[in-house]
């Protein structure tokens, strides 16, 4: 009972973790404020850029990096999480344990029940694509200092590169195709590029190739748009008003994660359950 | 200004405001079909609570779909802004 009326009685300023987020805060501003004003202004440019990084000679891209971050801080999660299941009633153990229902159901909401299975391909691409997309939140916080040095452009998120986006969507798509060929045979993929009439050939090869185009430019205009609008906001006012667009931010890339993952899934339907089209 | 300097200040004007206008007519059309699919899926929802969480389902998926043309115009006019092929 005391202890109960003590924790509630502590009082803000005599807590430890409003000190170090106020220190945290304070030096941001301040390193912010001391940086100098000519090299506030920056060109706003989309895509990758070069760094001062090289591998063998060549430049390496910051998107390279940022990419780099998101797979370290997704397998140092899936790792975490997952070594809980060795261990059951573990906090971690009922964590893994959500994860694997959520997606679960998710995919048999879409599948049915042939969607057992597929769980996998769903954590991973949400999990993935969710975490590079976060990284542009984080990347707010250096986007003053972009003037100075093209290195602090190496924290971004990395579906700002179509080239990253192009890479999930082929390695969606080609697990689709390696699916159709595994569960129906080849007989039956072959068939379904003919399947209401032989005419629909064209339409239905263009459909395949269309695909994986518009799940990877969907996801680059996304998220780049974003961080252009984050880039505009921060070089106007770089202190406190961004964070409305960051709370934008944050509802577009956890959307998107989603979207991409459904549109898997959809295209995924025809492949691997009885019931055709979608 | 000799008539290839001329040349690349005009494609650099119709570009600009080629891409602002590309941007606002995909806005405005991407606005009124979102707001229609947003109208029925709300309908459809408090007619048969029960079925909320297939029709969400659908409707994100509309949604990112409807969305997507509007994202095409976009990358259209981040091409013509920043990565123009002509200049």
């Amino acid at each position: 009972m005391a202890e109960v009326v003590k924790k509630k009685k502590t009082p803000l300023l005599r807590k430890k973790s409003f000190w170090i987020a106020l220190f945290f805060v304070a030096a941001y501003a301040c390193v912010m404020f001391l940086v100098p004003a000519s090299s506030h202004p920056h060109k706003i440019e989309v895509g990758p850029q070069q760094t001062t990084f090289s591998l063998f000679g060549s430049p390496l891209s910051n998107t390279f990096f940022a990419l780099l971050l998101a797979t370290v801080i997704f397998s140092t999660i899936i790792i975490v999480i997952g070594s809980g299941v060795k261990k059951p009633g573990s906090k971690r153990a009922i964590l893994a344990e959500m994860v694997v229902v959520t997606t679960q159901n998710f995919a048999e909401s879409i599948l049915g029940h042939e969607g057992k299975g597929y769980e996998v391909a769903v954590c991973a691409f949400f999990g993935y694509i969710l975490i590079s997309n976060l990284l542009g939140i984080v990347s707010s916080l250096f986007i003053p200092f972009y003037g100075i040095s093209q290195n602090f452009k190496m924290v971004i998120a990395p579906t700002t590169d179509l080239m990253v986006t192009t890479g999930f969507a082929l390695t969606a798509i080609s697990y689709y195709h390696g699916q159709y060929m595994k569960v129906k045979g080849i007989g039956p993929y072959l068939k379904h590029y003919v399947k209401p009439y032989v005419f629909m050939l064209p339409i239905n090869i263009l459909e395949e190739i269309s695909r994986p185009l518009s799940l990877a430019v969907r996801l680059f205009g996304n998220l780049t748009g974003e961080h252009i609008v984050l880039e505009v906001i921060s070089s106007l006012v770089a202190f406190v008003v961004p964070i409305v667009i960051l709370g934008l931010g944050l509802f577009t890339g956890a959307v998107q994660a989603l979207v991409f993952t459904m549109l898997f899934l959809v295209y995924l339907q025809p492949a691997v359950t009885s019931k055709g089209g979608h | 200004m000799d008539a290839n300097t001329s040349m690349v200040w005009l494609i650099k004007v119709v570009s600009v405001f080629s891409a602002s206008f590309a941007i606002a007519i995909a806005a405005f059309g991407g606005a009124q079909g979102q707001g229609k699919a947003a109208a029925a899926a709300a309908d459809a929802i408090a007619r048969q609570p029960e079925a909320g969480d297939r029709i969400f389902t659908t409707l994100i998926l509309s949604l990112a779909l409807i969305e997507s043309l509007v994202i095409y115009a976009l990358a259209v006019a981040l091409v013509l802004i920043f990565a123009n092929p002509l200049i």
